[in-house]
């Protein structure tokens, strides 16, 4: 193992998947470390492919770059090797701008230069960082880079990088791959969407190794805690506890539920842990679903999602064993048609896609259904091609704040509920509503509750007031009735109430006033 | 127009005594409610994971 002097020096190079390749094999600097290793990484490919997407034209190289998570499970694990590993990384960044290492310099001693500080510091220019840490195989360290364009409701936070005394922002959500030793796909992606969490309900910010710790001292197994085999969905529960938020389990049985999930919980920010199992179906695409043997159960944190405007049309929601003719309910989240997922093993904002898979199942028992929802992922299968391994998922976990005690589920039923009123009013003739109520349903802080109804013109003045004035729970359920773009009236619940109370809050919020009239008439 | 706090309380009100009242005295609209009730039980119930469902001894 070699020894170095890890200098800090900036040099910048012109973006190319080759030119990434060699500074990655220079930053890690291990005999293990071949140019084959870093190749065959699907994580290369998927950053390779985001950077000619997003034009990225410089990376610039900073050397000895000291990062906090890498320096905790250096502490936790690789300083008592007997290798000497270092501790110390390299932070690679991405930037539009075409940049030389004599702009840099330039930069540094405020000199003249063909690159100003304000087109250096520009957040539409810079993409963000990679960190390379000095191991073998897992040496992609915490990133943060800008969202591709088609992520909307991204859980992302603002991140502030210094480079040359200069401060440049990327509003972003952390992600790494597990090391294998200190972290599984389980602890990257709980620490993916911790990130976020500390954000939103202020506490601290842990690092894999100390994620790790807290899950196996929490609920305890036979496997060791370092090096880190994966930890079990009780253990990642032990882990979400442990720092004060409660996770919330769900099971998505079909594309409704998770569309649902995903929408109502990522409107406020809110990342989701989505755990599922990884079916290879390349060699034979009639293969049927064997959940007693899926190729590995697998761990990705829900980052952002991707939903066609408002002109394409919903699906309705009815019971699976509805009547024909059933109108079922309108909902905005049916319209979700791919989740971006923080995948360990693929990369930050891969796409998980909903398009309408679903897989026979082999040898069903009496409590099992005989199809199976899956989407589509980009893992490559054993052909070596992507598009043929299915992602099947079993669990979905929200770690939430205390507080937040009512879930998305009953908040929808009573929409189902609510909704069936209006429309066998409306059946029934002389309805002032010229189309069928689309319902956008998500959690919400009172704060942007508020927020929203100071802006609404077609509120009365003395109504928006009183909404302002109000004292309100501090998380409310918002279920808005929409006409196309048009928002109707609106049903609040409190979040924060027990489920057998009627937790709908008490006031209606009425946009469209005749329509309001009408509902009681 | 709803000029008031007051006024969007008492039109919730009166929006569930109209419906409270409907599915009293009508029929088809009770049914249609029920069959509102058991498709928002049935996404509520589905969705709701249980200790037995989880994988406990699964790690990843």
């Amino acid at each position: 193992m070699s020894s170095t002097t890890d200098r800090p020096t900036l040099r910048a190079f012109t973006y190319s998947k080759d030119h990434l390749t060699r500074l990655i094999r220079s930053c890690v600097r291990l005999p293990e470390t071949t140019r084959q290793t870093i190749e065959e990484k699907q994580q290369l490919d998927h950053l390779d492919q985001y950077f000619r997407q997003m034009g990225a034209r410089t990376i610039i190289a900073e050397r000895g770059y000291t990062d906090r998570d890498y320096l905790e499970d250096y502490a936790a694990y690789y300083v008592r090797c007997l290798d000497r590993y270092r501790s110390r990384c390299c932070r690679l960044h991405f930037h539009r701008c075409a940049l030389r290492t004599k702009d840099l310099d330039a930069l540094a001693a405020r000199a003249a230069s063909d690159v100003t500080e304000k087109q250096f510091r520009d957040e539409n220019c810079y993409l963000g960082f990679i960190v390379i840490k000095p191991l073998p195989r897992t040496f992609i360290g915490r990133t943060c880079l800008k969202p591709h364009p088609d992520v909307r409701h991204g859980a992302l936070r603002e991140h502030e990088v210094h480079l040359l005394g200069l401060d440049l922002h990327v509003r972003t959500l952390g992600f790494q791959e597990q090391d294998r030793t200190t972290s599984a796909c389980a602890t990257s992606a709980l620490w993916s969407v911790l990130q976020k969490t500390a954000d939103l309900f202020h506490h601290s910010f842990y690092t894999p190794a100390v994620i790790t710790r807290h899950a196996t001292q929490e609920i305890g197994g036979i496997e060791r805690a370092f090096p880190s085999h994966g930890l079990t969905v009780l253990q990642l529960a032990g882990a979400i506890r442990r720092i004060g938020l409660e996770p919330e389990f769900f099971k998505p049985e079909t594309r409704a539920h998770l569309q649902a999930m995903a929408y109502a919980y990522l409107r406020m920010g809110i990342p989701l842990l989505l755990v599922g199992s990884l079916f290879d179906a390349s060699a034979s695409p009639t293969r049927p679903y064997d959940p007693r043997d899926p190729a590995g159960v697998h761990g990705v944190a829900v980052t952002g999602l991707l939903a066609p405007s408002r002109g394409h049309p919903c699906r309705p929601y009815c019971e699976p064993d509805a009547a024909p003719g059933e109108p079922g309910t309108l909902f905005s989240h049916s319209r979700v048609d791919r989740v971006f997922v923080h995948d360990d093993q693929i990369g930050p904002f891969m796409s998980l896609s909903f398009d309408d898979a679903s897989l026979p199942v082999q040898c069903p028992d009496k409590r099992m259904e005989t199809e199976k929802f899956v989407m589509k992922s980009l893992w490559r299968g054993s052909d070596g091609g992507t598009g043929h391994v299915y992602f099947a998922p079993r669990s979905v976990i929200v770690p939430v704040y205390h507080k937040i005690r009512i879930s998305v589920l009953p908040v929808i039923r009573r929409v189902i509920e609510y909704d069936k009123y209006v429309e066998t009013r409306r059946g029934r003739g002389d309805s002032p509503l010229d189309c069928r109520l689309e319902w956008d349903v998500f959690l919400s802080t009172t704060n942007d509750l508020k927020r929203d109804i100071r802006r609404r013109s077609d509120l009365a003045r003395g109504l928006r007031v009183g909404f302002l004035e109000e004292s309100m729970p501090r998380f409310v359920w918002r279920a808005i009735g929409l006409c196309g773009e048009r928002r109707v009236i609106e049903l609040l619940y409190d979040a924060t109430d027990i489920e057998q109370a009627d937790f709908q809050l008490p006031q209606l919020i009425p946009y469209d006033s005749q329509v309001a009239d009408w509902l009681v008439g | 127009m709803v000029n008031s706090l007051r006024e969007a309380r008492r039109l919730l009100e009166a929006v569930r005594r109209r419906q409270r009242l409907l599915e009293e005295n009508d029929t088809a609209f009770r049914e249609a409610m029920q069959r509102a009730r058991e498709a928002g039980r049935q996404f509520e119930d589905s969705a709701r994971i249980t200790s037995v469902e989880l994988d406990r001894r699964v790690t990843f």
